[in-house]
């Protein structure tokens, strides 16, 4: 009997006055694509097993039910996918480009006790069918702007590039040893990308290279012109050049302060194809964002399309938000809680549907019993005045001014209507 | 200015950890060998050290409760923490092996039983030579397993090998070496580059001078 009031690992639910602040955050998030030409995308919560299966989310990571007709289907555990599988069948006769924007629950089965949620809300915008550097600087702007509309401004937006680490490892060696190197570049780790080195058929000038990959990182200008004096063929020199336009493109947007790079990032969402990255801010020990561009994605259903998008984690985000004591402010109340009795029930019913015309929040109940029992209810549903009517005439309890006086109705109405200004700002 | 968080694991690594930073000039004036706290601050530097179990230095510094940790190798393997892997501090030396009992033969008709407290490690060590096992996982004196027939062979690191020979048990195979490493945060190493990078030059500093003397 017990364990009926528990809940599985990784969900939970959201109480009203956090809801509040998530709302406001998942609309302002929506407000700002929209003013961009985003416009707003769902995606089925249900999707097959096998749209993931190249290998965009790990297959143990899903959620996986089996359909009546013995089919496996997922819990969308990605929203990217299923929109680059919308556009390459529905938007095959599109030309130019289509700007998508979505904010959908996405569910991942996260190691067990790591504290990882198992659903999560994420938005994220998706530009596709152009491969101009101005689109990626596009999208990161957008991830930059909504950062700072949320009143968060210590945050790093660092950049990477698929393309070069790629690029950087193209020598005769085995899958396998090209991955683990990746890993040791992406965590820094040179002691045991030397060791791994040591072993492999490259030349040692190239591997003398290779060992420094791990700290090109940092500061933009000092990274960018490091990597140049170390670049050793064309591919590597067009990805770096890639990260430096959108680079300047971002500095035109007037972000060059929030902006870092880091040539190791490697992500292990493997349809990345170009520039990639992520958001961090401050005091939040993870990315509370991450994107990049994903030009192959459309082609494995049929259609080839360049893009690049960012989703953002509105759940870890409001954690972030909260380190920072953001919006804070947001809590729910109740303007007014009219309390009548069984003579005045109508007028009070009344009285309620003006003041709610007029804007106000506005509860009412029979009043029972001791009054006592009503003020520490109000007070704890954070109710601002109380207003218990009796024939024609109106008692105010004004329960944060701590003040008590009464009126007649038609007072109480008319003082209303002079003093517009009130109004209610729900 | 925020304090920098470091997580090191209580116990093997411990002395050496406060030598190591003392090294590099930050103090911390109420650590004693003997201390009980768990906190202790550098207020001048602005830096805190946390005092954890050794196998949960990956999980604060991976989530962001510190910002950096101070871990040996086999615990980072074992958690596979998604941090940084910055240098590799050279003490706490040691190996990850599979041992058994001398004389012991392994019955090829059998899934291999095997004990530890290691139990991704294992896995994933077995899984590479396509053996399959039953993990056992225990909690410590992981040597007993197969002397008690819980197991027939053990995962666990030596140091000498010693407790491993006084209870008749030999390395079958290494997995790894391993050693005490400097991990950071990936949001910290973003979001607090220049105090971090103050840290990492003074430690680089350090290891290479150690490095100099050792030759």
């Amino acid at each position: 009997m017990k364990n009926k009031i528990f809940m599985p690992q990784g969900v939970e639910d959201t109480h009203y006055n956090q809801l509040e602040i998530k709302e406001n955050a998942t609309a302002s998030f929506k407000d700002i694509c929209k003013v961009h030409g985003y416009r707003q995308v769902l995606t089925p919560t249900l999707e097959y097993y096998d749209l993931f299966t190249d290998g965009t989310i790990h297959k143990d990571n899903m959620f996986k039910l089996i359909d009546g007709d013995g089919k496996i289907l997922v819990l969308r555990p990605d929203v990217t996918t299923p929109i680059a599988r919308m556009v390459a069948t529905n938007y095959k006769e599109a030309s130019g480009y289509l700007k998508f924007s979505y904010v959908s629950n996405v569910f991942r089965i996260n190691d067990e006790q790591s504290g990882n949620k198992r659903e999560f809300v994420q938005g994220g915008i998706e530009n596709i069918g152009d491969c101009k550097p101005d689109s990626d600087a596009e999208v990161i702007s957008l991830a930059i702007k909504n950062l700072l509309n949320w009143g968060i401004n210590e945050f790093k937006i660092d950049l990477g590039h698929v393309g070069f680490l790629k690029s950087a490892t193209d020598v005769k060696i085995t899958m396998e040893d090209k991955k683990h190197i990746f890993n040791l570049i992406e965590n820094k780790n040179q002691g045991e990308l030397c060791l791994l080195l040591e072993n492999l058929n490259i030349s040692e000038d190239i591997k003398k290279k290779i060992i420094q990959l791990p700290f090109l990182y940092g500061r933009p200008k000092d990274v960018l012109e490091k990597a140049e004096s170390l670049v050793w063929n064309d591919r590597m020199h067009s990805s770096l050049q890639n990260l430096k336009e959108v680079y300047s493109i971002l500095c035109e947007y007037g972000y060059e302060q929030y902006i870092s790079v880091d040539l190791g990032m490697n992500s292990h969402i493997n349809y990345y194809t170009g520039l990639i990255f992520k958001g961090y801010v401050s005091r939040y020990g993870k990315a509370v964002l991450s994107g990049g561009r994903y030009d192959d994605l459309s082609s494995h259903y049929g259609h080839h399309l360049p893009a690049t998008g960012f989703g953002i984690n509105i759940d870890e985000l409001l954690e972030a938000m909260k380190m920072f004591g953001l919006k804070e402010e947001l809590k729910c109340f109740t303007d007014y809680l009219i309390l009548y009795d069984e003579e005045t029930r109508k007028s009070g019913f009344e009285l309620a549907s003006t003041l709610r015309s007029k804007g106000f929040i506005v509860e009412s109940d029979k009043v029972q019993g001791d009054m006592k029992m009503h003020i520490l209810n109000a007070s704890s549903r954070n109710v601002r005045e109380i207003l218990q009517i009796s024939e024609g005439k109106v008692k105010v309890i004004d329960l944060r001014g701590n003040q008590l006086y009464a009126c007649t109705l038609s007072q109480f109405v008319n003082k209303l209507n002079l003093e517009d200004s009130w109004v209610s700002i729900h | 200015m925020d304090y920098i968080n470091i997580a090191l694991s209580k116990g093997r690594l411990t002395n050496k950890t406060f030598e190591l930073l003392s090294g590099i000039g930050i103090d911390f004036d109420d650590y004693s060998p003997e201390s009980r706290k768990l906190i202790f601050m550098n207020k001048d530097k602005k830096i805190r050290i946390v005092s954890v179990k050794a196998s949960d230095v990956p999980i604060y510094v991976e989530q962001g409760a510190a910002d950096l940790g101070i871990s040996g190798k086999d615990v980072l393997i074992e958690t596979a923490a998604d941090v940084y892997e910055l240098m590799d501090l050279g003490f706490g030396r040691c190996k990850c092996v599979v041992a058994a009992l001398r004389e012991k033969k392994l019955e090829p008709d059998k899934k291999l039983r095997v004990a530890t407290k290691y139990p991704n490690t294992a896995k994933k060590y077995f899984l590479s030579k396509g053996i399959p096992i039953e993990i056992i996982k225990l909690n410590g004196s992981v040597e007993l397993a197969p002397l008690m027939g819980l197991s027939d062979v053990i995962v666990d690191i030596v140091e000498t090998g010693k407790t491993l020979k006084e209870n008749g048990l030999d390395v079958i195979d290494e997995i790894c070496q391993v050693s005490a490493r400097l991990i950071i945060n990936k949001a910290s190493l973003k979001t607090k580059a220049h105090e971090i990078s103050n840290i990492l030059r003074g430690l680089e500093l350090l290891m290479n001078k150690k490095g100099v003397n050792a030759v």
